[in-house]
């Protein structure tokens, strides 16, 4: 299955969480995803992740000059990162039960949705 | 990565061509993307030994999507404007893609990128000549002069290999500042290097046809005479003499510029007055040591028999000279 699909979905939690062990920048960053099994994340997608969150306040900033080669420009979860992380965390738990359920031959808990008027259904029926 | 490292030339080039597929974004943005992009690129070649695999264009749309940046589009494009720097940088980006996508085309750009050292260097000289020119001479030469001519470009050519070979700088004015001393330089040698290098090589022509072409000041049956050495009849080098025409004017050597000049005498100084040095080769050096030794001076007795034993300013026509042969010299006087 291309993992590339599904990790657009879920870079900004795996970001969050992999600055929220440690700063980091960004091929720093690229290499702690790929160590943690998450090979196929592009670099490219990790550094334009990171600047959003930056953009959006999760995220703090600072860059670290080095004297021959280029600067590296590090970054670090803020509290509002981490509020982020812990929302998105939880929600990332709940669809992955949700999705370990499906796949895997347990029987699935019995609808019980709230009755809805103008839907004909079998609730509404009962 | 290793602090001392400066930018692998590929590495640079990518990042510039990744920064130029973002250039329709405020600049606030594109700086914001991009810091720390050589580094990371870097260190990534250090990893894998190349750039990514994906297209400059290719890795800028990507920043840009999972940044929440618009994609660039025409209409992105034309909100700004389709001026004629959008026409032109997208011309240029085309052209790009295209030799990058040729292997043999890429690998003339690779080489030619190999040779920016080269473009440092003669950036450093035209921005010299634009800069010293006007303060001194005024004339464009191809090599400056003087030590604190030469001192000057040195620090230049510092500037610009580091301004070469560091990474593209942050702040986007520092890089329209870059890009402007880059295309006033190309301007200068597109300009003028036609007329300085045809000025210096005129110049080197010159003065090579003046030091080849040299004419020796006395010639004798139309062969050229460099030195004439003066002996006595006895056969002995005779030193500080000098020679007079028939008007009495002194012989001399012409000599080159700003070398010694002949002593001063009165043009129509008599024969036998003292003077200083003795024999001058034409660059005005005493010419000690190189005369030739007469062949057999004391073998021609017949000489030293009838001819005047004073040395008188009528000198003998007989007075034996080392080559055997009668030189008429117009005048010989000795001390």
């Amino acid at each position: 299955m291309d993992s590339t699909q599904l990790l657009k979905g879920v870079l900004d939690v795996a970001v969050l969480a992999v600055l929220n062990r440690e700063d980091g920048y960004g091929y720093d960053v690229v290499r702690r995803l790929r160590a943690a099994g998450l090979e196929d994340v592009g670099d490219a997608s990790v550094y334009g992740t990171l600047r959003r969150l930056y953009a959006n306040g999760a995220l703090t900033s600072y860059v670290v000059p080095s004297e021959g080669g280029p600067h590296r420009k590090y970054y670090g979860i803020n509290e509002h990162g981490k509020s982020i992380l812990d929302i998105q965390s939880k929600g990332w738990q709940d669809f992955a039960r949700s999705m370990d359920r499906l796949l895997s031959n347990e029987p699935l808990p019995a609808l019980n949705l709230p009755a809805t008027a103008g839907h004909d259904t079998l609730e509404d029926k009962k | 990565m290793t602090s001392s490292q400066t930018v692998p030339v590929v590495v640079a080039a990518y990042a510039e061509s990744v920064r130029r597929e973002l250039d329709d974004l405020a600049a606030a943005d594109v700086d914001d993307l991009t810091e720390g992009l050589e580094a990371d690129l870097m260190e990534q070649f250090e990893d894998s030994g190349a750039v990514p695999d994906l297209s400059p264009a290719a890795y800028a749309a990507e920043l840009r999507s999972s940044a929440g940046l618009p994609e660039r589009t025409t209409s992105a494009a034309a909100s700004k404007g389709p001026g004629l720097r959008d026409s032109f940088l997208k011309a240029g980006a085309d052209f790009l893609g295209r030799v990058r996508a040729n292997p043999v085309s890429n690998a003339v750009l690779e080489f030619l990128i190999r040779l920016r050292p080269v473009w440092w260097l003669l950036r450093a000289w035209a921005i010299f000549q634009i800069i010293v020119t006007p303060l001194y001479t005024g004339n464009y030469v191809l090599i400056p002069r003087g030590l604190t001519a030469w001192a000057f470009l040195a620090v230049l050519v510092v500037l610009s290999v580091r301004m070469g070979s560091r990474p593209t700088p942050r702040r986007i004015w520092m890089r329209r500042a870059f890009t402007t001393a880059n295309a006033i330089s190309i301007l200068f040698i597109a300009i003028m290097t036609p007329a300085i290098l045809s000025h210096a090589l005129n110049s080197s022509y010159n003065s090579s046809s003046a030091s080849y072409n040299y004419i020796p000041p006395l010639s004798v049956n139309g062969a050229g005479v460099d030195h004439v050495f003066v002996y006595d009849k006895d056969g002995k080098l005779l030193r500080d003499v000098r020679f007079y025409d028939q008007d009495g004017s002194p012989l001399d050597m012409p000599l080159p510029d700003g070398l010694a000049a002949p002593q001063q005498l009165p043009a129509a100084a008599q024969p036998g007055e003292p003077f200083g040095p003795g024999l001058m080769d034409p660059y005005g050096q005493e010419a000690t040591g190189t005369e030739p030794t007469p062949s057999s001076p004391a073998s021609n007795p017949s000489d030293t028999e009838s001819g005047s034993a004073a040395p008188s300013s009528s000198a003998s026509p007989k007075a034996p000279t080392p080559a055997g042969k009668a030189s008429p010299a117009p005048t010989v006087s000795s001390k």
